[in-house]
């Protein structure tokens, strides 16, 4: 078997608040290979972002050191990820936040190319025109010196799209990278970002709410709920035939399928006071007095896995 | 950006004028008679009224306020009626040196408040952070009129390092008069001593005068860094790899000294009046006690003057503060269009 371009396990991260302790993040384990994607989606609150937050190493202030591994290329990230900038190409959530109003958009790319890719200024330079070609961002040279305020939303994630490639990552990390955009610029930059993953063999993980994108952009899913992993395994297969409950659930109040306005009942527990056993069990139509007693474990059966032994019984 | 400046210059323009007309009409409004001021103790009211006649001070206070308002535009503030000189004169004399002090207090203030702020925010409720907002509550509390004479006490009487007041070592002459600026006046005149001595005379009044400015950029710098490093955008420069140095000392600082611009134009005003008490106690030959001489003898019309040229140094400042802005954050002469 190959080393595994990402490869997550137990980890947890919790974070100091007023309240206590939050558990945001317990024993989530995953793997993406070299060149393969892996969609992680779940309701707001559920730890999506502090993953990726973990996995590139900004945490929160509050947050306590982290348990459990991340290893990049086989080698860990936990301990310090800076070995690792440029190599791991991030797309922000909101492109009219993420770029520093002050200084040109070109110049802020080419300070992360500066320290973390080879060659001189001139070679970025020339690099970064032709990466701007290749994100289709209109007059590309000139766009090196414009600031971002000059950019329209849909551009501006292109340049950061740009950014995140600019130094030859092999994996790339996006969070909800369309969510700010309108519905047709969401579409041209997710058929640009499917486009530049499979030419340039990167490996993919994505965050999203959609499940529509997760299937055109992602080969493998894991459904997080409060921050455990409910389910993981092949996209189509888990959009098909959900195992979990909650990813059932999920699936049903999706606008494109759901027959109700109904939503899943409850809400996601707070970080703070997580319910014993099993997380969702208060909110589940399955549950039984066992489910609050222990945590379920996560079976791996084939391809697939799933945090519920009950993931056979049909809803009632 | 040219455009933005001269718009800018022009909207300062009403201001002033606003300016030229209320100091007038306050100072006609105030109790005392300048007329009678003039006259002297001893003066009969005949004579009291020829004076009234001969300075105009018998027409109506509106006629009044235009003839001083066309006079002002021509640079023409009249004679002093303490000294009989030329106001404008006077005023041309003293200009420098309070200029010289308070863009030296403005650039200390600056130079030392905008590190100051930005290691108390790297720091966050550490211990240079709440050594920093200790002196910033410090530095505004103290009354730079003592602070002077404490200053005075240590380093010129006690320790014996720094001269106790004046701008220069009467020892060594002075320097052709060029510009006013004796920091420049020594070096154009060749005369590297005479500049040290400028310097060394200029220490303790320029750090009196800076200090309530050092406490409040430090402060607002503070703020200012604090605030942006709550930006999406810092949270991911981190992620794509700035470096830690760069990212506090540049990518936030640019940010977060905007803020902090406005402040220091603000600023020129409280240094511009914290002038006259520093210049007291420092003997500093300024229009601070050129003011305080004024204000004594009910010299109305050098008042007026110097209040006046004191609102266009501070509109002119407040110019430059915004062109720095605009430089600083290119949004700015852009988004007004
Ligand atoms: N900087 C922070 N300080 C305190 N709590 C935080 C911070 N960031 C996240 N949290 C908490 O951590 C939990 C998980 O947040 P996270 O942002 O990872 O969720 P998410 O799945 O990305 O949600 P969304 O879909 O809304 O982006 C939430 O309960 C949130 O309140
Ligand atoms: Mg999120």
């Amino acid at each position: 078997m190959t080393q595994p371009l990402l490869a997550v396990e137990g980890l947890a991260v919790a974070l100091r608040t007023d309240h206590g302790l939050a558990r945001i993040l317990d024993d989530v384990a995953l793997t993406i290979p070299p060149g393969g994607s892996l969609g992680v989606v779940g309701e707001s609150g559920c730890g999506k972002s502090t993953l990726l937050r973990a996995i590139l190493g900004i945490l929160p202030k509050g947050a306590t050191t982290p348990s459990g591994r991340i290893r990049f290329q086989g080698r860990d990230l936990l301990a310090g990820a800076d070995w690792a900038r440029g190599r791991i190409g991030f797309v922000p959530q909101d492109p009219y936040l993420s770029l520093n109003p002050v200084f040109r958009a070109g110049d802020q790319i080419l300070e992360i190319m500066r320290r973390h890719a080879p060659g001189s200024r001139a070679d970025h330079r020339r690099k970064l025109v032709e990466l701007f070609r290749a994100v289709q961002l209109p007059e590309p040279a000139a766009a090196l010196d414009k600031y971002p305020h000059q950019f329209s939303g849909g551009q501006r994630q292109r340049l950061l799209i740009a950014a995140a490639l600019a130094c030859d990552p092999a994996l790339l990390i996006a969070d909800e990278p369309t969510t700010a955009l309108d519905v047709t610029t969401q579409r041209e930059i997710l058929g640009l970002l499917k486009r530049l993953v499979a030419e340039r063999g990167l490996g993919l993980l994505f965050v999203t709410h959609d499940f529509g994108v997760l299937a055109t952009l992602c080969d493998r899913v894991a459904v997080l709920y409060a921050g455990q992993v409910a389910e993981l395994g092949p996209t189509r297969a888990v959009l098909d035939t959900p195992w979990h409950p909650y990813t059932r659930l999920l699936l049903a109040c999706h606008p494109d399928r759901a027959t109700t306005l109904a939503g899943i009942p409850g809400t996601v527990p707070a970080a703070t006071a997580q319910p014993s056993g099993c997380r969702f069990h208060p909110r589940c139509p399955l549950a039984q007095p066992a489910c609050a007693a222990a945590p379920p474990a996560l079976l791996a059966l084939g391809e697939r896995a799933v945090a519920c032994p009950r993931h056979e019984v049909p809803f009632g | 950006m040219l455009r933005y400046l001269l718009r800018r210059l022009a909207l300062s323009l009403p201001a002033l004028l606003g300016l030229v007309l209320l100091t007038f009409v306050l100072s006609r409004v105030v109790p005392g008679d300048p007329a009678a001021a003039l006259a002297g103790d001893a003066a009969t009211p005949a004579q009291i009224a020829e004076i009234r006649a001969q300075y105009g001070l018998d027409r109506p206070l509106a006629e009044q306020a235009l003839i001083h308002l066309k006079q002002v535009v021509q640079g023409d503030f009249g004679r002093s009626i303490f000294s009989g000189r030329p106001v404008a004169e006077e005023i041309l004399q003293r200009l420098p040196a309070t200029l010289e002090l308070t863009f030296a207090a403005l650039l200390l203030a600056t130079l030392i408040g905008i590190p100051l702020g930005l290691i108390a925010a790297m720091n966050h409720n550490g211990l240079i952070d709440h050594l920093v907002r200790l002196m910033s509550v410090g530095g505004l509390a103290i009354a730079s009129f003592w602070l002077a004479i404490m200053l005075q006490l240590v380093f010129s009487m006690e320790l014996d390092i720094l001269p106790l007041r004046g701008r220069l070592d009467v020892a060594l002459g002075s320097p052709p008069r060029l510009t006013g600026f004796l920091m420049l006046d020594t070096l154009l005149a060749g005369r590297l001593d005479m500049f040290l001595s400028a310097c060394r005379h200029l220490v303790l009044p320029a750090v009196t005068l800076a200090l309530p400015g050092i406490a409040t950029i430090a402060r607002f710098t503070r703020s200012g860094v604090l605030e942006t490093l709550q930006k999406d955008f810092v949270l991911y420069a981190r992620a794509a790899g700035y470096g830690r140095v760069r990212l506090a000392a540049i990518y936030v600082l640019r940010n977060a000294v905007t803020v902090t611009v406005t402040q220091i134009g603000l600023l020129f005003g409280a240094l511009i009046s914290g002038a006259v008490a520093v210049e007291a106690v420092f003997d500093w030959p300024g229009l601070g006690t050129y003011a305080v001489q004024a204000i004594l003898a009910a010299d109305y019309k050098a008042l007026l003057a110097v209040t006046l040229v004191v609102g266009v140094v501070y509109a002119v400042v407040n110019v430059l503060v915004d062109l720095a802005q605009a430089l600083i954050d290119p949004r700015i002469a852009g988004a007004g269009r």
